[in-house]
This record gives structure tokens, C-alpha cells and sequence, in this order.
């Protein structure tokens, strides 16, 4: 692959690569850092991207570079604590649904996110993530009851 | 709808600023040219390897899709119905879990299943009478007495925070999975929540959550699409409160600030490492499943304002 094709890849991919990094790291810059950190090492392995996983591939990368982020600066946001009440001028009910999101762990809500706010399929998930496509289903099935209690829409045991 | 839906989750957390794209747009003009050009530069031996290796995984793929279609394992034996049975076999393991969260009246701990390292489900629970009594009598989070005729059963679950600092206490393996058991430290008998819930014929009717949380949220949820309807309603000694009724099932939020500020220490998720941190619950947040208005009226002395 040529540099062309994967800046063209890359910028494609993202706007989701960085909501998924903001939906991890909770922070502006963080994410800029981490989806600009993947680039290099999308780079390095740019020969193992295998034809049509380009998408989870990417992701997977972004993941790591979040957590490896989270552990060199060893900063935690509490997953309620988001200090900027709505600065993005979002509505009542988007808001509502952020702390809903972010109530729920990073390990059931980052699956979540990849399906249901960027298109993934279940087996690009679970590719996007490293884990069984079992496991991506049963964390969707979590998810969506956590979610589910904490819009107060209907009890789950 | 599922546009809608997800035109919401990216407006949560946003577009890309603008200079990013340059940036990456510099940064790949930048990279060394060997990564992507090596392939061209190849021996043969290594391409040849190459060319295998795409052939065996094509093969793989091929068989693995085959055998989802026919429906058999990898050991070539056919399986039948073989979701439900691990599903049946999930709930054996969840009953089993729920035992053992209440089994033990005195102490405090969370019981987390895994397999393969990943959990499968975690509950938490808190039952020691100290504790309960030392928050029964405080402003914090009383639990409503309330019973309803036809209730079979009702259940309460504390929640002692999500980040408590747990102990690993028990540990039992079976068929693949992991039960572990986490006694939590005296000193972290916070409780951060509850959930009361209402069974009628194995199913929950009814329920009341509190939770604490660190900053006053609107979560007022509705939905600009269905049959949603609400009405802002006031409860004594809450700040907020507002009625919610949508497709037929209703909904009573209610959220206050605490006097005072409840803090527990935050323990270390695994992907984190070591971490020394705490969380400051600032307001209690309650939410009223499937309670009539009357019902409401009656328990919590809702008003329309």
C-alpha cells in the first residue's frame, strides 16, 4: 500500500477512529494524540492489513493507543466525571444519553459504540477488539440492558 | 431510527478538529517509505510464504464459514440448538452466582463470572448490618418501604460504587467459567446505590434505583421519537423531579444535591494498572419504574407544580 492510498484509508476512517478515542480517553487532546500515535504504527504493519479488515485493524490500533496513553499519563476520568457540562451544546436528551454511556464500563461501551455510533459488525468488533465474536455479543446484550436501567426505560435483572 | 440513533452517539463525542487532518495529512508524508514499498522489495522466498500463508487462511476461511452454515464445532460434530444451550448453561452459572451473593448475610462483596478472562456478568451486594443500619437514619439515600399486593417477591441490591476497594475472598472454576467472589475493606463500606425491584410471576414490575453520582445530570431521558410525554413535577426534598411516560410505561426521575459530599476511593481497572484516586458523589439520583401516578402521589407525594 502506498502512502496515498493510506492517508486515504486513514482519513476515511477518521472521524470514527477519533470519537471511538474521545469515547475512551474522555479527552480532546488525549484522543488527537492517540489517533495521531496509531498513524506510525498503522504504518509499520501496513503490509498485514488484510483486504476489507482495514476498518477494525485501524481501530484496534486507536484502542491500544488509548490505553497506552491512560497508562503512561496515569490519569483516570471517574466515568462520571465530566467536568464540561455541556459545552458542546448538546441536547437534554444527547446529554442524557452520554451519562448514561459513560456510566456503563469502557469494556461494555466501547463495543457498543463500535456497532451502534460507527457501523462495525458484530465479527468487525470483535476483530476491533481482540476478543471472541461470542463475547462481543454478550457484550452488546450487557450494554444495551445497562443502558436500558440507567434510562430508566425498563428493569433488567 | 438506527440513523437517528447513531447521528446522537457521534454528536456525543464529536467530529475530528480540522487540524488533525493536516496533521495526519503531514505525518504519513513524513513516514519512511521502506514500510509500505518493502513488499515490492521482497525476496522471492519470502513471497512465496507469503502467497502460502494467503492461500492456508483462505482455506481456513472457507471451512469456517462451511461449518457455521452445517452448524458443527470445529471437532466436526454437529451442534444442535447450541446458543440456547449455552445460554442455559449461562443462567445455571448466573443462579449459581446469584446464590452466592446471597449467601453470605454478613458480609460485603461483589461476585464477578468470567471466562477467558472477560466477564460475563458482576453483581454487587452489601449486607452487613452495621452498615445498613448506619445508613438507615442518615439524610443518604433511605430506602422507601413500600409493598404492593401481587408482588411476589422483592429484591434489593446495594451498590458499594463501582470502584470500591475489593479483595478477591473466593474463586471457583466450572465448565470454562469463573466465579470469584471480592469481600470488600471495612473502610471503603460506602454505599453509592440501590436498587429495589418488584417480581410479579418471575418477572420485575416495578422498581426503584438511586445512585450517587458527581455531577447534577439531566437525566431526563425522553425521546423525540415513539409516544413519549412529559410533565415536570415537584417532590419534597428533591431539587428536580419530572414525570416520563413513554409507549405506556412511566417513569418518575428525581434528583437532589447532598449536604454533603460522599468520597470513595476509586480502585484500579485492570487496563490502568496501579491507580490512587477518589470519586466525589455530590447528588443522589433516583429513578421510579411503572409506579402509577397515584402510586407516586401516595409513596413519594409527587405534585404538579
Amino acid at each position: 500500500m502506498d502512502k496515498s492510498s493510506f492517508e486515504q484509508l486513514y482519513l476515511q476512517q477518521l472521524p470514527g477512529l477519533y470519537r471511538l478515542a474521545m469515547s475512551i480517553l474522555h479527552h480532546r487532546d488525549d484522543a488527537q494524540d492517540a489517533v495521531q500515535q496509531s498513524v506510525l504504527e498503522a504504518w509499520k504493519r501496513v503490509n498485514h492489513i488484510q483486504c476489507g479488515k482495514e476498518k477494525a485493524y485501524l481501530a484496534r490500533i486507536v484502542i491500544n493507543e488509548c490505553h497506552n496513553i491512560q497508562r503512561r499519563r496515569q490519569r483516570v476520568t471517574p466515568v462520571f466525571a465530566f467536568p464540561e457540562q455541556n459545552k458542546d451544546n448538546l441536547t437534554a436528551e444527547v446529554c442524557a444519553l452520554k451519562e448514561s454511556l459513560n456510566a456503563i464500563p469502557e469494556k461494555l461501551r466501547t463495543p457498543f459504540l463500535l456497532v451502534y455510533m460507527e457501523g462495525y459488525s458484530e465479527k468487525e468488533a470483535a476483530e476491533a477488539l481482540g476478543i471472541t465474536l461470542y463475547s462481543v455479543k454478550s457484550r452488546l446484550k450487557r450494554s444495551k440492558q445497562k443502558l436500558k436501567i440507567e434510562l430508566g426505560e425498563e428493569d433488567a435483572r | 431510527m438506527k440513523d437517528n440513533f447513531r447521528v446522537k452517539l457521534q454528536a456525543i463525542y464529536g467530529e475530528p478538529p480540522e487540524e488533525l487532518e493536516n496533521l495526519i495529512h503531514w505525518q504519513i508524508l513524513s513516514l519512511p517509505d521502506s514500510e509500505g514499498g518493502k513488499i515490492t522489495m521482497k525476496k522471492p522466498i519470502k513471497f512465496r510464504i507469503a502467497i502460502a500463508i494467503a492461500a492456508l487462511m483462505g482455506i481456513m476461511a472457507i471451512a469456517y464459514a462451511a461449518t457455521n452454515w452445517v452448524n458443527l464445532n470445529w471437532k466436526g460434530e454437529k451442534v444442535e440448538n447450541a446458543p440456547r444451550e449455552q445460554e442455559s448453561q449461562d443462567m445455571d452459572l448466573i443462579t449459581k452466582m446469584n446464590s452466592a451473593l446471597f449467601g453470605a448475610p454478613d458480609e460485603y462483596y461483589c461476585v464477578v463470572l468470567s471466562k477467558s478472562s472477560e466477564d460475563v456478568s458482576t453483581r454487587t451486594k452489601l449486607s452487613r448490618s452495621d452498615s445498613l443500619s448506619a445508613l438507615d437514619g442518615t439524610p443518604l439515600m433511605r430506602v422507601p418501604d413500600i409493598s404492593f399486593s401481587g408482588t411476589t417477591e422483592v429484591e434489593l441490591d446495594y451498590q458499594c460504587g463501582e470502584h470500591g476497594e475489593y479483595v478477591l475472598a473466593d474463586e471457583e472454576e466450572n465448565n470454562g467459567f469463573t466465579l470469584r467472589k471480592y469481600a470488600i475493606a471495612p473502610e471503603n463500606e460506602v454505599v453509592t446505590g440501590y436498587l429495589v425491584q418488584y417480581w410479579e410471576n418471575e418477572k420485575v414490575v416495578k422498581s426503584i434505583q438511586s445512585r450517587l453520582t458527581p455531577s447534577k445530570t439531566h437525566m431526563f431521558s425522553f425521546r423525540a421519537e415513539g409516544n413519549v410525554d412529559t410533565q415536570v413535577v415537584t417532590v419534597p426534598g428533591m431539587d428536580e423531579a419530572l414525570w416520563i411516560t413513554r409507549n405506556g410505561k412511566t417513569s418518575l426521575k428525581m434528583i437532589r444535591k447532598l449536604e454533603q459530599p460522599v468520597t470513595v476511593k476509586a480502585a484500579p481497572e485492570s487496563s490502568l494498572g496501579e491507580f490512587d484516586g477518589t470519586i466525589a458523589y455530590g447528588y443522589e439520583l433516583i429513578t421510579v419504574n411503572n409506579f402509577t401516578f397515584d402510586e407516586c402521589e401516595q409513596y413519594f407525594q409527587v405534585a404538579i407544580p
